[in-house]
């Protein structure tokens, strides 16, 4: 049995170092094997973050899902007087939003947080991993990814965590190119990403799940907690998706009244002229001209600070 | 729990020391941890039912006394309690709902309404293997070659034993019950091939099945989209994937007894490289094959009351056995499929029981008229997985007729393609190591004296594991029967 035992043991400690090595060979030499998610690589939230760790104090921090980051504009507000940064990244669940929010609120200190609120990302169903593998891709290794990785127990994050540290170990980041323009999407500035797709793709939905996520919800009243005791006002946003797609929600009012009793909370569907071929590229994203119309309307609903003071805890 | 999830990766490490290290002064203390675990192993999926495990272990305990007696009335008796009860269980969370509701569709096509009330129970996992566990148990006593075991808890192992507890392979009670009985020793050797076999299992579940699911999945789901030779390429990729799904789950099982001391019944031999379908039967799935054999062809008079009998024996098996897989229309015509095959095989010169050695057994490659007959093999059975994988006898229908309408009459349809390279990654490696491997039981032995270069091959394993895995605990396919 004893030796048995050791040269198991043995094996083991072979195979940590041949897998750590070739994580590093690959993550060096940028190889992605039909594994299914990527090794670090550029990214637009890559870009979001190199922004993010340059970024200063600023007035008004969004946070929330890909809505977020398609759907504020940055360049709408900083022109209106307010210094803005938009921290939405991919399928952003208000659990991912905490782990962020632990890290850098207090380097931003936002006097207004805005929490893009989505129905999906509050459902028991909603895959967790892709956020996790998005922000690890794409940030240098931080305290806050242990948060990550406990969120959701899977081999492709322990992968990436691996290739992550040694990246950042070796400084092999500071090679990356960023392009500004991936595919049909364009990095804007300061977080928010503009689609270049033309046309709608039509999709087709079956509803947001009703079942609930508790842990999203307490989350959130974490999030809520953790701005105010820093004296930042909060307030909560439902962005407008397609009239077809908003049709379909199965569990909207109980939403609604979930996040009312959470914080200050508007919900925008339906609250302007949007038409689903003409302001959206699919069911859930806004496209420039939509962002336009619809950031126009944020505007008038933030207010101005007197008003936050006022209306928003 | 899944043998591929990351609670399984803290389980079998537990499990193992203490029953080598705590409970190693005595048989019946490892069988009581190996007990123990099997039903926490088990819980683990769903503690509900645990108890219809427990049940169903009393109750054929109890009868195999019934059965042993020297009464034949009351053995007999007791036989067919225990036929009844197990095949109860069967039927009623598994048939019933397929049998009501197909009566019920029978009656409206007669214009009778009938409005048959359905139960829509959850199916226990791993409960057709279970009950066949109890069954050959019995039957074995019945027929003399088993004697019933008078300790309560080797016989609960011999049917719950973790390793084959959801998925096989289906043991027999002579072959299994003594090996709980006696006293086991750690053997390096048999411990150091379990790992190699659990190895071996995982990497063609987690890299090769996993991946070539993915690839089955889209042509399956949406068959209508694509072209000829993308649901030629689905059907392909469905044939590894049940293949390394189900012979990689049946590797880590053999594995995993091999480090408590166990040996199992091999379950797959190379099944692809058959020459006939006949050889084919004797390499897939084999202690289900040898099941039926011994428990329901033999005693239907097997071959030796004239052709004609012999021809509805063998009907009744594969349609039997297609009924087992599923409660669905499609696996019976599967089932019916390979009896039509079986049955020409029969009748054409050459025997379906030809074929007992090794294919190229004397040489690297085979020759052509084994290679022809190889392909041919393939080629049925994989014809006959498509009503296996497709939700239903319509779809099943749809798919072929679309395959072939566009692989014979419009092969430049404006449909989307699936391309065969990604498949081909996945099966060539699993066709390489099983030629390779061929003439012995798989056990992905590396050739070479060197521990360092096996080490650092089964190392470069376990990477692909990693960097391939699809998702955290995929199911295995034969989970559902």
């Amino acid at each position: 049995m004893a030796p048995f035992l050791k040269r198991f043991v043995s094996f083991l400690l072979l195979c940590t170092v041949v897998y750590v090595l070739l994580i590093g060979v690959m993550t060096k030499t940028n190889i992605h094997p039909p594994i299914h998610h990527n090794l670090p690589a550029a990214n637009i939230t890559g870009l979001m973050f190199r922004d993010l760790h340059q970024a200063k104090k600023t007035d008004l921090l969004f946070v929330g899902s890909s809505h977020s980051y398609r759907g504020f504009d940055t360049r709408v507000y900083d022109s209106l007087g307010w210094n803005s940064f938009n921290m939405g990244t991919s399928s952003q669940t208000p659990r991912h939003t905490l782990a962020l929010l632990d890290t850098w609120l207090d380097s931003m200190q936002p006097q207004l947080l805005v929490c893009e609120v989505y129905p999906a990302t509050f459902s028991l169903e909603m895959d967790l991993l892709e956020a996790n593998l998005n922000i690890m891709a794409n940030d240098k290794w931080q305290p806050y990814f242990k948060d990550l990785l406990l969120m959701d127990a899977d081999l492709r994050l322990f992968n990436l965590t691996v290739a992550t540290r040694i990246r950042n170990l070796m400084g092999w980041e500071q090679g990356m190119s960023l392009d500004t323009v991936m595919g049909t999407d364009q990095y804007i500035r300061k977080g928010y990403v503009e689609s270049t797709r033309k046309g709608f793709t039509k999709e087709l939905h079956d509803g947001t799940p009703s079942d609930v996520d508790f842990k999203q919800v307490e989350a959130l009243k974490s999030i809520v907690r953790l701005a105010q005791i820093r004296g930042i006002h909060v307030m909560l946003l439902q962005l407008p998706v397609t009239a077809s797609l908003y049709a379909s929600y199965k569990n909207q009012e109980s939403f609604d009244s979930l996040m009312n009793s959470i914080a200050p909370y508007q919900n925008l569907n339906g609250r302007m002229e949007l038409v689903d071929t003409i302001h959206f590229y699919d069911s859930n994203h806004l496209n420039p001209a939509g962002a336009a119309i619809v950031n126009a309307a944020v505007a008038e609903v933030i207010g101005t600070p007197a008003k936050w003071k006022k209306d928003y805890r | 729990m899944l043998f591929n999830s990351t609670a399984f990766l803290f389980f079998l490490p537990a499990v193992f020391l203490l029953y080598w290290f705590v409970c190693n002064r005595s048989v019946f203390s490892q069988n009581i941890l190996i007990l123990v675990a099997s039903y926490f192993f088990y819980g683990w999926w769903s503690w509900k039912f645990m108890g219809l495990l427990l049940l169903s272990t009393v109750m054929d305990y109890v009868y195999g006394f019934g059965v042993a007696s020297a009464n034949q009335r009351k053995a007999r008796f007791f036989l067919w309690l225990s036929i009844i009860n197990n095949l109860g269980i069967l039927a009623l969370f598994k048939y019933y709902d397929f049998f009501a509701s197909s009566l019920q569709h029978g009656l409206q096509q007669l214009g009778i309404q009938a409005d048959m009330p359905l139960l829509n129970l959850a199916l226990p996992i791993g409960i057709s293997f279970y009950t066949f566990h109890g069954m050959s148990y019995v039957f074995d006593i019945y027929r003399k070659k088993q004697v019933p075991v008078s300790g309560f808890t080797d016989y609960a192992v011999f049917v719950s034993f973790f390793p084959l507890l959801v998925a096989g392979p289906i043991e027999r009670a002579h072959h299994l019950l003594p090996q709980v009985q006696r006293g086991r020793q750690f053997s390096y050797s048999q411990a150091v091939s379990g790992c190699r076999l659990m190895l071996w299992g995982l990497f063609k579940k987690v890299v090769i099945a996993d991946n070539l699911g993915g690839i089955a999945d889209i042509a399956f789901e949406q068959y209508n989209a694509f072209n000829g030779i993308s649901l030629l390429i689905g059907v392909v990729a469905f044939a590894f994937q049940i293949y390394g799904d189900f012979s990689g789950y049946s590797d880590m099982a053999l594995g995993i007894a091999r480090l408590f001391g166990f040996e199992l019944l091999s379950n797959f031999r190379f099944p692809y490289f058959s020459r006939n379908l006949g050889e084919f039967w004797r390499r897939w799935h084999i202690s289900l094959s040898g099941w039926f054999r011994d428990y329901l062809y033999i005693p239907l008079g097997g071959s030796r009351r004239g052709s004609l009998i012999t021809w509805r024996n063998t009907l009744v098996v594969f349609l039997v056995s297609g009924l087992w897989h599923g409660a669905s229309w499609n696996f019976i015509v599967w089932g019916g499929l390979h009896a039509a095959g079986f049955l020409m095989l029969m009748v054409l010169p050459g025997k379906a029981s030809d074929y007992n050695d090794v294919v190229a057994a004397k040489s690297r490659f085979p020759m052509f008229g084994e290679l022809t007959g190889m392909l041919f093999t393939f080629s049925f059975v994989a014809f006959a997985w498509v009503f296996f994988r497709a939700p239903d006898l319509a779809v099943a229908v749809d798919y072929l007729e679309n395959m072939l309408r566009s692989l014979l009459l419009n092969p430049e349809a404006n449909l989307h393609q699936i391309y065969g390279k990604s498949a081909l990654l996945y099966i060539l490696p699993l066709v390489m190591a099983d030629w390779y491997f061929r003439h012995d039981e798989r056990e992905l032995k590396v050739p070479g004296k060197s521990r360092w270069v096996r080490w650092l091959f089964y190392a470069l394993l376990i990477f692909l594991i990693g960097m391939f895995k699809y998702a955290d605990s995929s199911r295995f396919i034969y989970f559902q029967f």
